[in-house]
């Protein structure tokens, strides 16, 4: 439960060899390679990239035609799919993807083809179709007919402009409808061309015939055209269905060359002589000899070279933890990887994070409902990426957490305990005013009417001075780990002791311990004061100390969300039920039940929904900002090890 | 005149509600300009909803400061004395004046700095460690706010 250190390596080996080297580290998962080169190799071709970018449209464009598959199951797998060593190999081994791919290119070039030529005949359609039932031709001589369209608007100017130009025209109205005219004129050219002026001024149109050919029978030829294109489009659409049955293959050939890229990006930034092949790059220092030991054994004479670090260069580190705080460790990488000098803060504050996250929820039937969701969602074993179970796992602790805490402050639903059956109840032995005894939950130990200020305040304080001692604690681990052991024994321990003296004297009541309390604020202000002769250090250290007490009020006072979120959701789960209840005693009979069950369903769902994002958040932030803020920096890098990549299979 | 003899509850309720509201309006602000700048980051990059999540949610604190004040005036303060005269409830009024107008000012400027802050996570995912503290020293303000008014309350 710490963050594993790797080391900085050189690798020496055969030129021969390096892709086979490169491609068993990629297996291994041992390595992180990287570049030592300022200027990519040129003798690594581009051809896997090339490959991954054609598999890439072919892929999108058939998943438009793939048949959906349907499930839960599917639905969360989404493009992925699940399926084992042996059949992604078939999938691969055999399939000629080059010419897949060409035609699926070829399909989508015909498509894109039908579908521009669709679309401009349909424009031609659109311009003709007002003409249908026209069987006027069109010809050539002296007076020949030309056909118009107009809005019905400015038709009739058009009509009187027209007729004012000769009275050797024919100008007639063939078809007319609630928004145009259409108009056959029969003149000389010389006419026409005025009355074309006329057309533009009106925002009118001429339709153009061939010779010979009546508006409905261009009609019907671009009918049939159209009707043509429509048969090869759906053509197209079912090649390129029956060529969707192979997108598995398609997909798994798209990963195998995606692994290959990346094995090539490793070539391209390794140095190469003749004979030799030089990588760099990263491996887990407890497993350097288990590599030269395998590399040995596979492939003769290799040699590794431990190297030093250059100013400023950070090491790879790898955050292992065990499986039951693992789902924690997602809020760690959601901040940043801790640096090698630093140390993963997980472990430190999993319990703190749970127990916050319950807090702010406070409420053991909303806990219970969460355990039980969480659960039942892990028990389905869905294909999740491992992050998303993780949180699912995470929201599960947290469900728990919010159970035993809502146990102990009464919180079930926002109910109170003459709501319920007196057996889910104990009596306190308290008579309160009304001469009854005051009940509380079985399990409850705190009652939020009466405790609030006394003990639920003090309690959410409490835990955020140890929440925070221990973040001093880390503080001081780093600096006397980095070299500063002064950090630790005259800021660190004698603050933390402050703490426990002050409280032994203040809150138990034992005088003795003030004068002991006295001693470690002065071992602090020594601490602080850092340098300098004994009296301007004490100055200083006071003047650190005044400043460090201030901040420490603030960073406790910030812990104040934790009851003021835990209350508010119990508040709101009281107001939805005096909602639903007012409203079920408003509606008559069995429809009032409806009703109340309705409210209190949307209530309560709403009520878990929003505050348990508020949970996690104030959660996370108090990590984040309050606790982190002691002691770490990070800024780190991950291990990243060369590794087989894959976008479309589904790993577990 | 009677009104102002008895008026020690009515500034007591006005501090505790200054102060809430203050709170309130300063979260609303905050989030609000946060908000439409995660919304931004989490189209362009939705693998950092999360992140501009959190980061939306820290002006939200302010409100909780806020209630806090009202909680100190309503189950602390007032409980102590049977009827509040009107120097106290004045004194009341006075000590929530710190929570409300910190926390006014940090929302709105802790907002501000965390629009940066979007901006700064949509260009290097790893810095939001820094958003989240340059987003939290603005809030110090308001927690320090918080900290002037519980210490004057506790004095009433």
């Amino acid at each position: 439960m710490a963050l594993q250190s790797t080391s900085k390596i050189r690798l020496f080996i055969s030129s021969q060899k390096e892709e086979d080297l490169l491609s068993f580290l990629q297996k291994e998962r041992i390595m992180e390679i990287v570049s030592v080169r300022e200027e990519e190799r040129s003798d690594i071709n581009h051809s896997a990239e090339f490959a991954v970018s054609k598999l890439d449209f072919a892929i999108r464009y058939l998943s438009q035609y793939a048949t959906k598959k349907e499930g839960i199951r599917n639905t969360i797998l989404g493009e992925k799919i699940e399926i084992s060593d042996e059949t992604a190999k078939d999938l691969v081994s055999g399939f000629h993807w080059e010419e897949g791919v060409e035609k699926v290119s070829f399909l989508e070039s015909t498509k894109n083809d039908i579908v521009r030529k669709l679309t401009e005949l349909k424009v031609v359609l659109a311009s003709f179709i007002s003409f249908d039932g026209i069987t006027i031709k069109a010809e050539e001589g002296l007076f020949f007919p030309s056909f118009f369209i107009l809005p019905l608007r400015t038709a009739h100017e058009f009509e009187e402009g027209v007729k004012e130009i000769s009275s050797f025209l024919d100008l007639s109205r063939v078809k007319e409808s609630d928004s145009f005219v259409c108009f056959v004129l029969f003149s000389k050219q010389e006419v026409k061309e005025l009355a074309l002026q006329i057309l533009a001024q009106k925002s009118g149109s001429e339709i153009h015939l061939e010779k010979g050919v009546s508006p409905s029978q261009k009609i019907q030829k671009l009918q049939k055209e159209i009707s043509a294109l429509e048969e090869d489009f759906q053509k197209n659409k079912e090649e390129a269905k029956d060529l969707s049955l192979f997108l598995d293959n398609f997909k798994m050939c798209y990963d195998e060359y995606f692994s290959k890229e990346k094995l090539n990006t490793a070539l391209r930034g390794a140095e190469q002589t003749f004979f030799l092949s030089v990588f760099e790059g990263w491996v887990e220092t407890s497993r350097k000899e288990e590599l030269e030991k395998k590399l040995v054994a596979r492939f003769g004479a290799v040699e590794i070279e431990e190297m030093e670090l250059k100013n400023g260069e950070i090491t790879r580190v790898i955050l292992h933890s065990s499986p039951l705080i693992e789902p924690v460790m997602e809020v760690t990488k959601m901040y940043g990887i801790p640096k090698i000098e630093e140390v993963d803060p997980t472990p430190y504050y999993a319990f703190f994070f749970l127990v916050f996250f319950g807090f702010c929820l406070t409420d053991a039937g909303y806990g219970l409902l969460l355990t039980a969701m969480t659960g039942a969602v892990l028990s389905f074993h869905l294909p999740f990426e491992k992050n998303v179970i993780a949180m699912i796992k995470l929201f599960m602790y947290g469900g728990i957490s919010t159970f035993i805490l809502g146990t102990l402050f009464g919180g079930w639903f926002g109910l109170t305990p003459d709501q319920v059956p007196d057996f889910l109840t104990y009596g306190t032995g308290e008579i309160l005013a009304n001469g009854e005894e005051k009940r509380l939950f079985l399990g409850q130990i705190f009652d939020p009417m009466t405790d609030l200020v006394t003990k639920i305040m003090p309690v959410t304080y409490v835990l955020g001075l140890i929440h925070l001692s221990l973040g001093l604690y880390l503080s001081g681990l780093i600096a006397w780990k980095a070299g500063n052991k002064n950090r630790m024994l005259f800021v660190t321990l004698p603050m933390i002791f402050s703490f426990i003296f002050a409280s032994l004297t203040w809150v138990l009541g034992i005088a003795f311990f003030e004068y002991i309390f006295y001693i470690t604020l002065c071992f602090t202000m020594w601490g602080l004061g850092e340098s300098g002769n004994p009296v301007l250090r004490m100055l200083k250290g006071f003047g650190g100390l005044l400043n460090e007490s201030l901040g420490w009020f603030s960073n406790i006072l910030s812990y104040s969300r934790l009851f003021a979120l835990g209350l508010a959701t119990g508040i709101i789960a009281m107001s939805f039920n005096l909602v639903a209840l007012t409203m079920g005693e408003m509606v008559p009979g069995i429809l009032g039940v409806i009703v109340m069950l309705f409210i209190l369903a949307f209530g309560h769902s709403l009520n878990i929904a929003l505050n348990l994002l508020g949970a996690y958040v104030h959660s996370s932030r108090l990590q984040f900002v309050e606790f982190f803020g002691m002691f770490l920096e990070g800024g780190g890098k991950s291990f990243n090890p060369l590794r087989l990549v894959s976008r479309f299979r589904h790993t577990s | 005149m009677e009104f102002f003899a008895q008026s020690g509850i009515f500034w007591a309720f006005m501090g505790a509600c200054f102060a809430s509201v203050m709170g309130a309006i300063a979260s609303s602000l905050g989030s609000g300009s946060t908000g439409q700048a995660a919304t931004g980051l989490a189209t362009e990059r939705p693998e950092l909803g999360m992140k501009a999540i959190i980061l939306e949610a820290l002006p939200g604190s302010q409100v909780i400061y806020g209630f806090v004040a009202l909680f100190f005036v309503v189950y602390v303060v007032m409980p102590k004395y049977e009827a509040l005269t009107v120097m106290q409830g004045l004194q009341v009024f006075i000590a929530c004046l710190p929570v409300g107008i910190s926390g006014l000012f940090s929302g709105i400027f802790q907002g501000r700095v965390l629009v940066g802050a979007m901006n700064m996570l949509a260009k290097d995912e790893g810095s939001f460690a820094n958003a989240m503290i340059m987003g939290a020293i603005v809030e110090t303000v308001a927690i320090l706010g918080l900290l002037g008014t519980i210490l004057m309350l506790l004095k009433v």
